[in-house]
């Protein structure tokens, strides 16, 4: 079955979609594909959040300045607080990949053989050196949580492609991130614009299914009871729309819980694909098959995906713990920009690879004693880009020789998010919501689309 | 050129020397600032920062073009003029200013078409002063008023004009006189309904009033006996006497509460890294519940909340009240003290401008508010009200009132936890301990604990997690949390209230708000110095305030400069007689909480921006008598219920014509049906099943919320959260929605779904779409099962056959006895389902008393697992299952869930 039958086959016959409360009218529906506000280079989003701090340092941004400064000691100062930090070296070795010799740790050994699908960005400037500020601030372009997620703001401005599916697709590692949901919030938008974490043990959805001892003929029994009490109360309050809308949400989640578990079972994809994530079965490798679980939500029309890997934040061990975290995205990742362009889907998908900040070229003294570590450092990132129409095989921006602040195409966040928006067709003046007062956007106050990172 | 050139000339001829000084007048006090704010951002002064190379800042520059080398305008031909084209937003390239917010109104963009249609005349900046100057002489042009306020950054900021019906807001209540014996509410509506020929509806049947009027003044259903008394007392007091027993009950209070909670943000975590609870806030819930029981004055109401402390600081109930203050989230992780208490102030003093005025003051802070008449001196004058106070838990004995119901059983349980916690940190430690020691004597040095070894080089002392495997590395941590959390959790059962203090500026750690140690002395107690902060930058300091008011509103005030008293001014000053936007502020709350929509339908912004009100001489009247009844919330509530507009039907016979005329009933032309809130909804379906118990008050309850969520792994600063346990036995589960504890970072989902508002944005009115996880969560979720079989078995205790039950059914669920058709659908639903049951017997489930935690552990990169223990299962009483009952139940049962899905129970009509 080609993708469009499918979408039909989900959709048809009714007005019905995820989420949809207006369904009289499928002009009114809220969720049906809207108009860009320019021409495209993507159609979906799929974001790799690296939680707790990648250290770019350590990763595609090598630092060897650092090597003969390692331990020498350097105080910093803010308001009038001093900090007595200490410089450490990186325990990895790099090697350059591909044409464009993009430098990566030496534990990116998958990762290196896409190195020219991928656009390396080394000027993003965030603002909060606290997780769950950062985390809100790149999910949703305030430090103050509450406003909007990236794919709420998506599926606002570029409707839904297969509106039987939630269209802001949220999968986490092992837990939530600080913050929780709020960094998938539907904000001040409407609540149908929400992400939804899809789990990966028991119903996907939560709630998708009725209790087991519930069969499938058995609820439809009592929908049809409730169906018809609705129907009759319906002839009593004729002029309002909102309640066939309800009437209607019912019917769609009957036949939602009967597909969404195909869709989201990844043993319907050939071995050989499953061996390209590293899918083993042992139990180990959640990120993996929220990977390939990425690529089959955006082929059924999601338009936006986020999958969360923990564990970023070394304030020690880096050696260790680094090294851990680069091994276990290593292959996933890189299978999935393979997997994409392989599918002929890579032009039309954005795959954004970031974390809330990065990491210092030193680490402070905590309690006396060094600690191998680095602390969290919001003035220079390093991000990943790939499809979309970015300009794959390039590096753009630089930072400091220490690594400690960008220095080159330097940008705040919210271009990033407007670079974004770009590349996904809209324009993030024009994609606003009036709310408290003002038309609120994605930016807050405007910002510039980063044309380098553009092919 | 030379063309143009000679029009020009032929028209400065033609025109009287007269209009030429109009011209110069009307770039003056037009066409310039209107450049200069819309323009000069991106084109103006400094070369180096000119967009597209276009500098608007003078008629050359304008006259040269930017990039695309053609000349910016055209004199008298506006249409042809490439700066007239692009703030049209014709043509995509070129839409100028590109923000949507900035967009030039329709008569903005008519000030340049004119102006260059009239030869675009330009005058330096002497001559522009010189008209501006004698402008503002007048208070009220045909361009609008100006506004006294202390003050813009700049003149023209202070002098700009404002339409006046942008200006409502401010104005003194007018009184209107209306006729004898007609309620002014159904004068005002009936006067625009007959204005636009709309009759209104018929009055709404006696079964749907009650409902309608129970739910609004109760968040509850009416009881079968409350109908029964209503239905047959036909006398002509008897909705009155409904209304006086309404607003006599204690439900009141906890439903009229919940909307107040909804504004001021109530929840019972602080949010940020670690999401700290804020152990006492049920105190300040209470607080809320007993004021409005007892119709406490409002004026008083906010006075309390703002300054109680100052008031009356030996009076716990005033150091309750101030809890307000401490509603918004509040975190102080891995920012510098000074952005910390800068985030304080910032969310008290706009939360303050929500909350009694209507205005967030928020905009206010890096510039002059952009539309309203907020200049940032105003909003650094009210932060400097607040730059004393301190947030703290605070000692305050209990009161009489307040519940102390389950303080044992509570501390109990969370001393267990403590010691548990304890004792596993004490064992890693002396593990960790002993492995040290071995090291140093390994190495021949005496061993010493590692906090006295901080300057020792490395070598000298052991690695930081010696003789520990990455399980006991993560493991501590999280125990550690865990001693911090409960010791942090205990605070439940102290005699302490989130409050305020006053005092000099310190650090206030989020973990512990406690009054430093030296508060009385001369140092804590200098009075503060404010200062406007230039773009809201804390580095960049301009010039010093002294504590002010919202100075568009006409009054004055006088507020000490002193560290203590300065809330106390303010809320004198807020809760005056004169000051009619405070008092408008909570009216027009009030009326949209009868009718759904406000009578200005931003109830948080009665700003430029905000919805106009529909019926403005209304809501003065209406203000008018809520001030000289005293801020009385119950007699205004009562005004609005004997109104006929409240009991009109929500059924209008013309509706098609209706909704043609007036497509959003603004002008109430037919009573708005509403859907449940969530905690409506969950509080209903406790009381159909009989279930609820309505005990008020005290500690925060846990009902049951999904397993999967309640367990989720949820990450905060250092560690993982608890895991979310519910209470006990039912009879503390199945208590209102209200008292349900507040997480900001985990919001229930059954709540959230059903528009339960995110606690860190003041909420004005309740969201009420329709999505599809509704129905998963209300149809499918263990919960309704749970709710679904006691109801069946209420209705199997209370009648005998199914008819029976089934129609008792109906009566319990929607207050009326169904039709034929509908009951005999549902009988033989049941009949038929019976079978199905016999054959199928769900299988026993039980509640986990363990879960196993997997975290990646930070200093390796590893992977570690522990389980944490689930005490509350281990004597856990369970509500009655789907496997508890028998087939003909469980077949009852699925009607039940039937019901509580139909679109008759969740909708108020």
């Amino acid at each position: 079955m080609n993708r469009r039958a499918f979408l039909q086959g989900l959709g048809a016959g009714c007005g019905a979609t995820f989420m949809n409360p207006i369904m009289a009218n499928e002009s009114m529906n809220p969720l049906a594909p809207k108009k860009p506000h320019h021409t495209p280079k993507a159609k979906a989003c799929i974001v790799i959040f690296l939680e707790g701090g990648p250290s770019h340092i350590d990763t595609f941004d090598p630092k060897p300045a650092l090597d003969k400064l390692h331990l020498k000691k350097f105080e910093t100062k803010k308001f009038k607080a001093v900090t007595k930090s200490y410089y450490v070296k990186s325990p990895f070795k790099f090697k350059q990949h591909g044409e464009s010799g993009i430098p990566m740790a030496e534990h990116f050994k998958h990762l290196g053989t896409v190195a020219d699908d991928l656009c390396l960005y080394r000027g993003a400037h965030a603002e909060s050196a606290n997780h769950p500020s950062a985390l809100a601030h790149i999910n949703t372009g305030n430090k103050f949580s509450g406003d909007p997620g990236l794919g709420a703001w998506l599926n606002f401005g570029l409707g839904s492609e297969n509106p039987d599916l939630p269209g802001h697709i949220i999968m986490t590692d092992k837990q939530y991130p600080q913050g929780g949901a709020n960094n998938w919030s539907n904000g001040y938008l409407p609540a149908l614009y929400q992400g939804t974490p899809l789990r990966s043990k028991g119903a996907p959805i939560l709630d998708l299914t009725p209790p087991s001892y519930v069969s499938r003929d058995h609820q439809r029994k009592n929908l049809n009871l409730l169906q018809m009490l609705n129907r009759k109360d319906k002839k009593r309050n004729l002029q309002n729309g909102e309640l066939s809308a309800r009437m209607n949400n019912y019917e769609l989640a009957y036949r939602m819980q009967a597909q969404v578990p195909g869709i989201i079972d990844i043993d319907q994809e050939p071995q050989h694909i499953k061996d390209l994530y590293g899918i083993n079965n042992l139990g180990k490798d959640k990120f993996n098959r929220s990977c390939l679980l990425a690529r089959r939500l955006v082929e059924k029309g999601v338009r936006f995906v986020q999958v969360y890997n923990d564990g970023w934040d070394s304030h020690d061990y880096l050696d260790r713990a680094h090294k851990t975290r680069m091994q276990a995205v290593d292959q996933p990742i890189a299978a999935l920009i393979k997997d994409l362009k392989q599918q002929g889907m890579l032009d039309e998908t954005l795959v954004f690879i970031t974390g809330e900040f990065s990491r210092t070229p030193g680490n402070t003294y905590r309690g006396g004693g060094v600690a191998l570590g680095r602390d969290h450092n919001p003035e220079a990132m390093s991000m990943l880009f790939a499809g979309g129409g970015t300009k794959s095989g390039h590096i753009i921006g630089a930072t400091d020789e220490l690594g400690a602040k960008g220095v080159e195409c330097v940008h705040p966040i919210k271009d990033v998010h407007c670079t974004i928006l770009d590349i996904m067709g809209l324009d993030d003046n024009k994609l606003t919501y009036f709310h408290g007062g003002r038309h609120k956007q994605l930016s807050q106050v405007g910002g510039t689309v980063i044309q380098e990172l553009l092919a | 050129m030379k063309l143009l050139m000679s029009i020009i000339f032929v028209f400065s001829l033609v025109l009287p020397t007269v209009n030429a000084n109009e011209q110069e007048k009307f770039f003056s006090l037009k066409v310039y600032p209107l450049l200069k704010n819309k323009c000069f951002g991106c084109h103006g002064d400094k070369p180096e920062k000119l967009k597209g190379d276009l500098d608007v800042s003078s008629l050359e520059g304008i006259l040269k073009g930017g990039e695309s080398g053609l000349a910016g305008l055209i004199k008298g031909d506006a249409k042809n003029s490439l700066i007239y084209k692009s703030i049209l937003w014709l043509d995509e390239d070129l839409e100028m200013p590109p923000k949507e917010n900035d967009r030039l109104t329709k008569a903005e963009v008519s000030i340049v078409e004119k102006w260059i249609n009239t030869g675009a005349v330009w005058v330096d900046e002497s001559s522009r002063t010189k008209y501006l100057e004698k402008e503002q002489h007048l208070l009220e042009t045909k361009d609008g008023l100006i506004v006294k306020t202390s003050g813009g950054l700049d003149e023209s900021w202070t002098y700009r004009r404002y339409k006046k019906e942008d200006l409502w807001a401010y104005q003194p209540l007018e009184k209107i006189e209306t006729p004898k014996g007609l309620s002014p509410i159904d004068f005002f509506i009936r006067k625009k309904l007959s204005e636009k020929n709309i009759t209104p509806a018929k009055k709404a049947d006696k079964r749907t009033l009650l409902r309608r009027a129970t739910y609004n003044m109760t968040g509850l259903p009416p009881t079968p006996k409350e109908l029964d008394e209503f239905l047959n007392d036909n006398s002509q007091t008897a909705w009155e006497k409904v209304v006086d027993r309404l607003l006599a009950s204690q439900h009141y209070g906890e439903h009229w509460g919940q909307n107040w909670l909804d504004v001021a943000r109530y929840s019972d975590t602080s949010g940020f890294a670690s999401d700290w609870e804020k152990s006492n806030a049920w105190r300040y819930r209470d607080y809320v519940i007993r004021s409005l029981n007892k119709d406490k004055p409002i004026n008083q109401f906010f006075r309390e909340q703002i300054a109680g402390d100052e008031i009356d600081p030996q009076n716990p109930e005033m150091i309750v009240a101030t809890g307000f203050l401490r509603m918004g989230p509040y975190g102080t992780a891995m920012i510098a003290k000074e952005e910390a208490r800068q985030q304080f102030l910032d969310d008290v003093t706009n939360s303050v401008g929500e909350t009694f005025m209507a205005h967030a003051l928020k905009c206010a802070s890096c510039h002059d508010h952009k539309f309203d008449p907020i200049p940032t001196k105003d909003y650094y004058s009210i932060q400097a009200v607040f730059a004393a106070t301190h947030p703290g838990e605070m000692s305050a004995k209990y009161l009489a009132e307040e519940s102390q119901d389950g303080f044992e059983e509570g501390r109990n349980v969370i001393e267990m936890r403590l010691a548990e916690a304890r004792k596993d940190v004490k064992k890693i430690l002396k593990k960790q301990e002993a492995a040290a020691r071995k090291w140093m004597a390994e190495r021949g040095l005496e061993y010493k604990p590692r906090k006295d070894l901080q300057n020792e080089p490395e070598g000298k002392k052991p690695p930081r997690a010696v003789g520990l495997s990455v399980q006991e590395q993560g493991f501590l941590k999280v125990r550690e949390q865990d001693v911090r959390m409960y010791t942090r959790r205990l605070e439940r059962y102290m005699p302490l209230a989130q409050s305020v203090y006053n005092g000099n500026f310190h650090l206030v750690n989020e973990k512990k708000l406690r009054p430093p140690q030296n508060i009385n002395t001369a140092k804590m107690q200098t009075p503060p110095k404010t200062y406007i902060l230039s773009g809201g930058a804390l580095t960049s300091k301009g010039s010093e305030v002294k504590p002010g008011i919202f100075s568009a509103v006409p009054t004055s005030a006088n507020i000490t400069n002193q560290l203590n008293g300065r809330r106390k001014d303010f809320a004198n000053w807020l809760t005056s007689d004169e000051n009619s936007l405070v008092i408008r502020t909570f009216v027009n709350r009030v009326w949209q909480g009868h009718f759904g929509l406000g009578i200005a339908a931003n109830p948080n912004n009665f700003g430029k921006t905000g919805a106009k009100p529909s019926h403005p001489e209304l809501l003065d009247q209406l203000s008018i008598y809520f001030r000289d009844n005293a801020w009385s919330a119950k007699k205004l509530h009562k005004l609005i219920l004997m109104s006929e507009a409240y009991q009109m039907s929500s059924k209008h016979e013309n509706i098609d014509e209706v909704k043609k005329l007036d497509p959003d009933n603004k002008l109430l032309a037919y009573f708005n049906l509403r859907r449940l809130t969530s905690e409506e909804l969950r509080d209903t379906i406790l009381a159909t099943t009989g279930e609820l118990n309505k005990q008020m008050g005290g500690l925060p309850i846990f009902p049951e919320i999904n397993l999967d969520v309640a367990l989720q792994q949820r990450m905060l600063q250092f560690s993982l959260a608890p895991a979310y346990q519910p209470s006990r036995t039912p009879e503390q589960r199945h208590r209102r929605s209200l008292y349900a504890y507040q997480t900001r970072g985990m919001p229930v989902p059954f709540m959230s779904v059903f528009n339960k508002p995110n606690a860190d944005d003041s909420c004005e009115r309740r969201d009420s779409s329709s999505v599809t996880p509704q129905v998963f969560t209300l149809f499918n979720s263990d919960n309704s099962y749970d709710r679904s079989v006691a109801f069946a078995r209420r209705l199997k205790k209370e009648r005998t056959s199914v008819k029976d039950q089934v129609s008792l059914a109906f009566k319990l669920a929607f207050g009326r006895s169904a039709d034929q058709e509908k009951l005999s659908a549902a009988i033989s639903h049941v009949h038929d389902r019976i079978p199905y049951h016999q054959k199928n017997k769900p299988e026993v489930e039980t509640y986990p008393k363990l879960v196993e935690r997997n975290c990646v552990e930070e200093f390796t990169g590893e992977t570690f697992q522990y389980f944490e223990r689930l005490d509350i299962y281990e004597n856990y009483i369970s509500d009655k299952k789907m496997w508890d009952v028998d087939p003909t139940t469980r077949a009852l049962a699925d009607l039940c869930l039937v019901l509580f899905n139909s679109n008759e129970f969740i909708y108020i009509y």
